[in-house]
């Protein structure tokens, strides 16, 4: 082939790209779904409240103040948020260091998962910044702020969305038919796994490191110097319960992307994250019983924060390790989906207990977070589900992974 | 009494340890527990999975080879080829009836129905692993067992004359491969009766853990008339290759 042949032949192909990328920007699918026509009206609403609490800054829109810079949108989108997306760090540890290959068909769609929650979540860090602008400090270098724990999560944020990002690329690198690249991304996705576990368990613990200079803000019940070790632990069984839970509603919402054959194997693959679940929670309540007995707080259990405590642990630590267990043992999906549902809600309860509730829980004046709050938290979870539906619907994600995309053109030949 | 130290537990962290000793202690019989197979699979006729791979696999003789519609072939030194069912399926069915067997001279391609297993009203078809003309057929299959030491011997349902063995027989899984396939069928087939259970509200006393749980030999044979259609689309058409 001629130069000019070659570079003909290249333009044409950028070309067609360019095209296949214009064509795949087209909405698939209905407009008016239930689903769209509650989050778009939330999505508007969020993104004009954002645009306020930029132009105003951060007292227009929250109740955070002096005292309580900390709220909502830290203690949900950030550490909430993160601890749920623990799940991509916990099953590619199971995938590529434990070599359990059963799990292989869900690791694409939990390592989506958790990029975007990191994206999303942790960029909705950059809302409740003073000066956001200063967010590039750590990075470049204008002051490190190396005896911070936020140091380390920074940077272990940044680095963290980067290797799901390696992670997950050789399904971007499918979708774009660019088989090069996706060798090349596919080669780099163990050494990224790697890195990205190894990060993942240190700021998983880190987020609650954050915590600890808060020692006499915090609910004795609550604080302990082991919050690092409880938010680590807890967030093995958080992400699971995420991915069982996400992963149920994804299977029937995208059901004809997914296979007759991988729909029977994933509810299979549940009962193995049950059994993953009830093991991690059974050790979080020896930690737990263990840090009481160490701080010597047992008195405080008669308080009505005690009952609050009590309720967090038996509610929704003990009763879903139950139903974990029993769901194994009588092969009942739906209780396995329930068992989910209630750990995630106590990992809601948990970490709020700690960054929001029990926070300045002696305080004359409490913080409550503005309805603008809520409604920016809401938005920030509705856009990630458009971008992940988005993704999901042109992606490789759910259907097999290693069968090979069509040549673009037939795929353009096919949108238009 | 004056030597007497009143030790505080609190202050040594006595409860602690014992908090410590307690759970290393716990979570043996609980992790034991977790793994325990469920109450479904007490059934005392349930034999374990392991155990009929074994058996399967260690059954298969050399120059056996296996069609993905669980059917088999082997070619006799005289250039006859034996054509029956795998002991798969006969594993999953127990013993059945062999119905529309075909005659002798008959001209078969590959892929066509060349019997039908009966039981109870139940079917299941089988089809031709390789083309060519039958010879003989065997109407004592029936009375031989799928864990016979001889079942390839006298449990084959044909002898075909080949007419495209060199072709056809690329297609067919033989040695390791056919290992390897047969232990993936079993895995396939606990999930398929786990998954048709709970589908059909049916709950037959010898069932399958869906995880690392054991399966019991001549499972198909307590499920009902639907179920042995999905099997057939499952395991036998499914695995049609052209």
């Amino acid at each position: 082939m001629s130069q000019i042949e070659t570079v003909a032949s290249a333009e044409a192909q950028a070309d067609s790209r360019w095209r296949f990328l214009l064509s795949e920007l087209k909405p698939k699918g209905k407009i008016f779904t239930p689903f769209n026509i509650v989050s778009v009206p939330i999505i508007i609403l969020g993104l004009i409240i954002i645009f306020i609490r930029f132009w105003k800054g951060l007292g227009a829109v929250t109740n955070l103040s002096q005292t309580v810079p900390w709220g909502l949108w830290i203690g949900f989108d950030v550490v909430t948020g993160v601890a749920f997306a623990g799940g991509a760090y916990v099953l590619t540890f199971m995938v590529y260091v434990l070599n359990l290959k059963k799990y292989e068909p869900i690791v694409r769609v939990t390592v989506l998962n958790g990029f975007l929650a990191y994206l999303f979540y942790a960029g909705a860090l950059l809302l409740d910044l003073g000066r956001p602008w200063n967010v590039i400090n750590p990075i470049i270098g204008n002051s490190f702020g190396t005896s911070s724990v936020l140091f380390l999560v920074a940077w272990h944020f940044m680095l963290y969305m980067l290797a799901t990002l390696i992670e997950f690329s050789p399904a971007v690198a499918e979708w774009l038919g660019m088989e090069r690249a996706r060798r090349i991304l596919k080669g780099m996705t163990i050494g990224a796994v790697i890195f990205g576990i190894t990060l993942s368990t240190l700021h998983q613990s880190g987020l609650g490191a954050l915590y600890l200079m808060a020692v006499d803000k915090i609910h004795p019940l609550w604080y302990t110097e082991f919050i690092p070790i409880l938010f680590f632990v807890s967030s093995i069984f958080a992400g699971l319960s995420m991915v069982i839970f996400e992963g149920s509603i994804t299977y029937r919402v995208f059901s004809e992307k997914v296979s007759d054959k991988d729909h029977k194997h994933h509810d299979k693959l549940i009962f193995g994250m049950a059994k993953v679940c009830a093991g991690a929670m059974f050790a979080y309540l020896f930690l737990k019983l263990l840090i009481l007995v160490h701080e010597q707080q047992w008195a405080l259990l008669s308080t009505g924060f005690g009952a609050w405590y009590l309720l967090e642990i038996v509610g929704f630590v003990i009763l879903p390790m139950i139903l974990f267990i029993s769901s194994i043992k009588q092969h009942n999906l739906v209780l396995s989906k329930i068992a989910a549902v209630l750990t995630l809600v106590g990992i809601i309860l948990n970490r709020l207990n700690i960054t929001v509730i029990g926070f300045h829980w002696d305080a004359a004046v409490r913080y409550v977070p503005t309805w603008m709050e809520i409604v920016v938290t809401l938005a920030i979870i509705f856009i990630e589900i458009w971008v992940f539906r988005w993704v999901i619907l042109r992606m490789p994600v759910l259907s097999k992974l290693s069968k090979y995309r069509k040549p673009l053109t037939h795929q353009i030949n096919e949108a238009e | 009494m004056e030597d007497f130290v009143h030790v505080n537990i609190f202050a040594t962290k006595g409860i602690e340890y014992l908090v410590v000793i307690a759970f290393l202690l716990a979570i043996i019989p609980f992790w034991r527990y977790l793994n325990s197979p469920g109450r479904l699979t007490a059934s005392p006729v349930v034999s374990s999975i392991q155990d009929a791979i074994q058996k399967m696999v260690g059954s298969i003789p050399k120059g056996v080879f296996l069609d993905p519609t669980h059917s088999w072939t082997f070619l006799e030194p005289s250039g006859s080829a034996r054509v029956g069912v795998d002991n798969f399926l006969l594993a999953a069915t127990g013993p059945v009836n062999y119905s529309e067997l075909r005659n002798t001279g008959d001209k078969i391609t590959r892929g066509d129905v060349i019997s039908v297993l009966e039981k109870e009203g139940k079917q299941l078809k089988v089809y031709s692993p390789i083309s060519g003309t039958i010879e003989r057929s065997n109407r004592k299959a029936s009375n031989v067992n799928s864990s016979d030491s001889e079942f390839y011997d006298q449990g084959w349902l044909y002898k075909v004359r080949p007419t495209n063995w060199k072709q056809e027989v690329g297609r067919l899984l033989f040695a390791r491969k056919a290992e390897e396939w047969i232990k993936a069928e079993f895995d396939r087939l606990k999930d398929f009766f786990a998954f048709s259970t709970g589908k059909y509200g049916y709950n037959p006393e010898m069932v399958i853990l869906q995880d690392g749980g054991a399966l019991a030999e001549q499972a198909l044979d307590q499920f009902p008339a639907e179920i042995w259609v999905e099997f057939q689309a499952e395991f036998i058409d499914a695995n049609k290759v052209d």
